[in-house]
């Protein structure tokens, strides 16, 4: 019957954070690459475990406030230079101390604002549906389960000795769930 | 305590560089002095700020530590210490500057002279006799808080009496106000007299961020050296030094907003005993000197301590923070020097008293360092910090 459907991963789970760990440093030595880990409180050692690459999220703040920077200064200088310049108490047209302010703050905007958006989409969300949630007992993340999954998505995936590396890892138990 | 014996030869060298650095100091400034008394007074007045405010920042920035406690505070609280015990020393150092107040307050010791209304209205606050008894009273305070609470600290690591923190914790309570308000009355007697017509109301925080960047730039350098040995060694994180390479970086934007904040309300308010300040210290030369100040006393620092990397390494933090330090010499320089030379006149002076004063201060901190434990013994709250599941 469920031969035909399509499946999302195997999942385990584990009864404290030591196993999850070792699991965890054991499927990515074994050479999975498509993993993810769940427990209900940050565990220390685990995003190393799992082999998770450092976020590329600074840079993209660090972008969004260089751009953030450069535009609300130009669009000072072009406004006041450019499009309606003004005499304002005999001061030169460009009068870079003034624009300092704006720069700042559209600097902080656009640092702030490519941090927030390049945190969603980074993390995929907003996402209503995904197929961790079909795991039996899953709603023991938030409370004492601690879950390792390695997705059918991975090369080296394979139904039954993936579900065997997991049991002999320590998983109480490891269930195929659905896509 | 074997384990610190083996830091103690390196203090000791050091502590012997230090004096024989001064001593040659000493002996150029005074060869520089013979000649030129005036450039003498001007220099000292530069090197004297910087290196007063690192013993007057550290004082603060220990009562920052007894209020807010952090690991920070844990592995540098005993720099803090013996650099708050110079205090007498800078207390000492200060009797140059009342013999040459002829030559450094000049436009307000004698506002009969110049016959400037403002001035004359001021010198029932800017007159000679006030100075000095002001001054005197700054480094009573200073020297009274600090003692206490050093000594506080060395009997904690004597007899392990954990009540002791209550104590520190109050008086740095109050002390942090009182250092506030000394400290700003300082700034305006030692350093926004020298144009006595001029004021800025943000002169006083300015004055006490730059002690703070200097103690914190000046305490990374000398934890990344003490870190490589015993007791450091065993305590030390590369999470202390990320937290002091953030308070290095939070001082660099703050001394920037303020210098900044300053400038553009002057600016922009364009009144002529207001721009006066700009007036003296944008003129050819010092406007190169401003514009590097920008660059290298904000924007490299910034960039450089943007990044965790340079902040989690104890060596590339060193190297910031000596630069830092160098930098705040700079705008020392530029804060003082415009107001007796028009144009920039780089003298030999200038290098000789920091050298000086700097050989003199580091050779009686360092005989100070390491007369107690680099780190509290006993301090209840340290031992939680060395939970290892923080």
């Amino acid at each position: 019957m469920s031969a035909d459907k399509k499946i999302y991963g195997l999942v385990a789970e584990f009864n404290d954070s030591d196993l999850l760990i070792k699991a965890a440093e054991q499927t990515q030595e074994a050479g999975y690459t498509k993993t993810d880990a769940y427990t209900p409180f940050p565990v220390h050692g685990l995003t190393e475990a799992l082999g998770i690459k450092r976020t590329i999220l600074p840079w993209i703040v660090l972008t969004g406030g260089i751009l953030g920077c450069l535009g609300g200064f130009y669009l000072q200088y072009w406004v006041s230079v450019e499009a309606y310049p003004l005499n304002v108490g005999g001061r030169p047209f460009n009068s870079w101390p003034s624009f300092i302010p704006v720069t700042f703050e559209c600097t902080i905007l656009g640092a702030a604002l490519s941090a927030i958006i390049g945190m969603l989409s980074l993390n995929g969300l907003p996402q209503p549906y995904h197929s961790i949630f079909n795991t039996p007992n899953f709603e023991r993340a938030s409370n004492d389960g601690f879950f390792l999954c390695i997705e059918e998505q991975d090369p080296k995936f394979d139904k039954k000795q993936t579900r065997r590396l997991l049991e002999d890892l320590g998983a109480v138990s490891v269930s195929e769930v659905e896509s | 305590m074997n384990a610190s014996k083996t830091v103690q030869p390196g203090i000791k060298h050091a502590a012997n560089i230090s004096l024989r650095i001064g001593i040659a100091g000493l002996a150029g400034t005074l060869l520089g002095a013979m000649g030129n008394m005036s450039q003498f007074y001007q220099s000292y007045l530069q090197a004297y700020i910087f290196w007063s405010g690192i013993s007057i920042g550290s004082l603060a920035a220990l009562m920052i530590h007894h209020l807010a406690g952090g690991g920070w505070g844990f592995v540098t609280q005993r720099i803090l210490e013996a650099s708050v015990k110079t205090l007498p020393l800078v207390a000492l150092l200060f009797i140059p500057i009342i013999l040459g107040m002829d030559k450094l307050y000049h436009h307000w010791l004698h506002p009969e002279a110049i016959h400037v209304a403002l001035i004359e209205l001021k010198s029932l606050y800017l007159n000679k006799n006030a100075f000095i008894i002001r001054t005197v009273i700054y480094f009573v305070i200073w020297i009274g808080m600090g003692t206490w609470l050093c000594k506080w600290s060395t009997k904690q690591d004597e007899t392990g009496d954990k009540t002791l923190n209550r104590p520190m914790r109050k008086l740095s309570g109050i002390g942090i106000v009182i250092y506030g308000l000394t400290a700003t009355a300082a700034s305006w007697d030692w350093t926004m007299s020298l144009e006595p017509t001029w004021f800025s109301s943000i002169w006083g925080p300015l004055f006490m961020v730059g002690q703070g960047l200097s103690t914190f730039a000046f305490s990374i350098i000398v934890l990344s050296k003490l870190a490589k040995h015993n007791p450091l060694a065993k305590v030390i994180k590369s999470a202390h030094f990320h937290d002091l390479g953030n308070l290095t970086f939070a001082f660099v934007i703050l001394w920037t907003y303020m210098t900044f904040g300053q400038f553009i309300i002057i600016w922009s308010g364009n009144l002529p005993e207001e721009i006066i300040w700009y007036l003296d210290r944008t003129p050819t030369g010092w406007k190169v000197v401003a514009i590097l100040l920008t660059v290298f006393h904000f924007l490299l620092p910034f960039l450089l301590l943007l990044s965790r990397l340079t902040k989690l390494k104890a060596q590339y933090l060193a190297k910031i923070a000596l630069f830092v330090l160098l930098i705040r010499l700079v705008d020392n320089f530029w804060v003082i020097a415009p107001t007796f030379q028009d144009g920039v006149n780089i003298h030999l002076l200038d290098f000789t008293t920091p050298l000086a004063i700097g050989g003199l201060w580091m050779f009686v901190f360092l005989k100070f360092l390491p007369k107690h434990s680099l780190i509290p013994l006993h301090d209840p709250r340290f031992k939680v910090e060395e939970d290892p599941h923080d």
